[in-house]
């Protein structure tokens, strides 16, 4: 029993990361820009297990949709890195997105804390 | 600072699974991917492609994307077909759903054909039945068959066609929608 219990928790944890992991980027990048490894590394250190390669088709998206854009900048490490900053669209999505969570995150702990 | 070989092998398959993408979008990502391996190497990471999906997969996370985001753009039968038979490489249910769809559009086609050539041919083309047959399009001369439109046939067969065509361009667009929402819930 414990063993399915673990992989129904695995499927789910996996579907709430997959689900905001959009809203995770938008939050990482609206102090500063950065680039694909700098996000990586951030989602990874805040434990929101994200593989190396995935970043970039969501990046992509984002890009595609307005809500960030890029700059190649040379900060003389070598070669240049492809920077993703915010754009208003992003920043106001964000805020929205930010908003949802909250109502959302509210909701659910003020059911856990019902006796 | 040079990449081992194993990493320039993944980096040469992305680009040629990226090949329907402009020159300038396919060399940017392979750019961007390769800076990043290069930053992983001087960090001395050893296996540089282990957070990595396989190269044609990650190819075709973007280019099914691409795909369908350009056709939801432009709307025509060609580009939404095109995406979603990429897209459909990696979804049988999308290939299921899109052949009955593909198979409308094909119909509205001949409709709308039927409906063009009526004019020009009006004995051979209409809308055919009897001996158990019904068809639409060009008489193939079997004498038990007749004609059951004449003039009329020109739109009937033109509305019918346009039609046909509405429903299946607004079902593929739905399917192309459902399969953009599923990529985007798909990346991690």
């Amino acid at each position: 029993m414990q063993d399915n219990v673990q992989r129904e928790i695995a499927a789910w944890q996996s579907q709430l990361r997959k689900g905001c992991l959009e809203l995770a980027v938008l939050l990482a990048l609206r102090r500063r820009r950065q680039y694909g490894l700098e996000l990586v590394d951030l989602m990874n250190n805040a434990n929101l297990g994200i593989s190396e390669g995935s970043i970039y088709p969501l990046l992509s998206r984002l890009r595609a949709e307005k809500k960030v854009d890029t700059e190649w900048v040379d900060s003389g490490v070598g070669h240049a890195h492809k920077y993703y900053q915010l754009t208003d669209y992003g920043r106001a999505t964000l805020k929205a997105m930010v908003t949802v969570w909250r109502e959302f995150s509210a909701a659910f702990e003020q059911m856990m804390a019902e006796k | 600072m040079e990449l081992p070989d194993y990493a320039e092998k993944f980096l040469k398959q992305l680009r040629q699974g990226l090949g329907s993408l402009t020159p300038q979008e396919r060399e940017e990502i392979v750019a961007e991917l390769r800076i990043h391996l290069l930053d992983r190497q001087a960090q001395g990471k050893t296996d540089l492609l282990s957070g990595f999906e396989p190269p044609e997969d990650l190819a075709a996370t973007f280019v099914s994307e691409r795909a369908l985001r350009g056709a939801l753009g432009q709307g025509t039968p060609w580009a939404l077909s095109r995406a979603l038979l990429i897209s459909a490489r990696d979804s049988i249910v999308t290939l299921l759903l899109f052949l009955p769809l593909a198979l409308l559009q094909i119909s509205a086609f001949v409709l709308l054909l039927a409906a063009v050539l009526k004019p020009f041919m009006p004995k051979q083309m209409g809308l055919w039945v009897g001996n158990g047959s019904f068809y639409v399009g060009a008489s193939d001369g079997n004498p038990a068959v007749r004609e059951i439109l004449g003039w009329w046939g020109v739109p009937v067969l033109g509305i019918s066609g346009i039609f046909v065509f509405w429903i299946a361009n607004r079902a593929m667009q739905a399917l192309a929608r459902r399969r953009l929402r599923r990529a985007k819930s798909t990346v991690v």
